[in-house]
């Protein structure tokens, strides 16, 4: 049973950024994050506003070499949508070992990273691909790096009252993949998560599951051997993570894995 | 008006082809909506918090958790729950396979087992089995160990009958 709360769907987000300023209040797009956290008591909002209603938040769209994925777009829209198994397909990766069929019609890309779970699926594939969330407040509209997005456990540097309103990725050629470790072949939350994508001599790599945070490597590895790329990449990643032991693994389980995982992640990238 | 009244709103949904219009709590879930004020019992809730399945209808032709789906968010929109899938008292396909397969034996996951194995053969027609194993990861069965679900699965595909 979710305690009482009252509901709107506003149809323009000005008209959501003003209900926000209730302290009370969280927005929802999919939900299915949301109320599991309102179920099991861990938030309590008396006012939910629902983005799905407002026009400029849908669709996957291409302007001057970004690519743009509105707020309330599913994880299923990335994986069905052609444009971005063309472009990017580590993002179309990351989608299809997030959750189940039956959330992924539900589950919005942007409430995953708003979400913040150090685990999230979708973090470590767009911290790679040097997304850019945009973001509309009281204050207006502002751009914050994916890599300067995440504040803690569950927490962001949104204000109270902001919405992202839609993510932008540069279009670059290169290449990408996201591994997942999971406890189980079904849906599963990560124990662990490396995304990485090179392009010409910039090597990133980043972790989830690992650190309070998502957490991004940013390398350049124009002028090193392939043994040097390897041995580089290994250290710089076992330098910011911070993994710890939870109920679904150990934290030296998680370190020897993430090794392993660069390993293979740069087999197939290099 | 108490704080109760306030929070309920006016909905219009379409379930399994009848268009219902009924005030709801702001809270209640499109699950408890469909059981309790529709009395369709068929959509069950087994965990509450999206991991099962039990609780797959099909929503504008998707499958969801509607344990996970509020009331209100169901309004202007289309449900089809496991009752909308037989017609005048002749099994769906799929029902029918699921008992040729014995893919059913307390059950309970049944209705969103086949919700979920419709929502597939609608989206993909000859899915492999692989294609089955994924479309069904997010409906959980306890009884069957889920071969005889997705060999049903497999022979309505086979036999192109996923039906309407």
């Amino acid at each position: 049973m979710l305690k009482p709360f009252d509901y709107y769907r506003p149809a323009t987000k000005d008209e959501a950024v003003e209900l926000l300023k209730q302290s009370n209040s969280k927005i929802m797009a999919g939900g299915t994050d949301l109320l599991v956290s309102m179920r099991n008591g861990a938030i309590k909002p008396e006012v939910i506003v629902d983005i799905k209603g407002i026009e400029e938040l849908r669709g996957i769209s291409i302007d001057n070499d970004v690519l743009r994925i509105g707020a309330t777009v599913t994880i299923n829209e990335i994986i069905d949508s052609n444009k971005i198994k063309e472009i990017f397909p580590v993002l179309v990766e990351a989608g299809s070992v997030l959750a189940s069929y039956q959330v992924r019609n539900r589950a919005t890309v942007a409430g995953n990273l708003c979400n913040a779970s150090p685990a999230a699926d979708m973090a470590p594939a767009l911290l790679v691909l040097q997304a850019e969330a945009e973001v509309y407040g009281s204050r207006g509209l502002r751009q914050i790096p994916l890599k300067d997005f995440f504040a803690g456990v569950k927490k962001t540097n949104l204000a109270q009252d902001e919405v992202l309103t839609s993510i932008k990725v540069p279009i670059r050629l290169g290449k990408g993949k996201y591994i997942k470790k999971a406890r189980i072949k079904g849906p599963d939350l990560s124990t662990v998560g490396v995304a990485c994508f090179k392009e010409d001599g910039k090597l990133r790599i980043a972790v989830g599951a690992c650190a309070p945070t998502p957490r991004l490597v940013e390398l350049n590895v124009s002028a090193m051997t392939r043994k040097e790329i390897f041995e580089t990449a290994k250290t710089e990643v076992m330098n910011v993570i911070s993994p710890i032991d939870d109920v679904r693994a150990s934290a030296e389980y998680r370190k020897a894995l993430v090794e392993i995982f660069v390993e293979r992640i740069l087999e197939e990238v290099l | 008006m108490g704080r109760e009244e306030l929070l309920k709103k006016e909905i219009t949904v379409t379930v399994n082809g009848e268009t219902f219009t009924k005030s709801v709590s702001c809270n209640k879930t499109l699950l408890s909506f469909l059981r309790d004020d529709l009395y369709l019992t068929g959509t069950k809730e087994g965990c509450g918090e999206g991991e099962c399945g039990a609780c797959t209808v099909i929503m504008d032709g998707k499958p969801v958790n509607s344990c996970l789906v509020l009331a209100v968010e169901a309004d202007g929109h289309e449900i089809l729950t496991i009752e909308g899938l037989s017609r005048n008292g002749k099994l769906h396909p799929i029902q029918e396979a699921f008992i040729r397969y014995q893919g059913i034996q307390c059950g309970f996951c049944t209705p969103g087992m086949i919700m979920s194995a419709k929502a597939l053969l609608d989206r993909n027609p000859h899915p492999t089995e692989e294609e089955i194993k994924d479309a069904i990861s997010g409906n959980l069965c306890r009884c069957t160990g889920y071969k005889p679900i997705i060999n049903a699965i497999k022979d309505v595909a086979e036999r192109g009958e996923k039906g309407e």
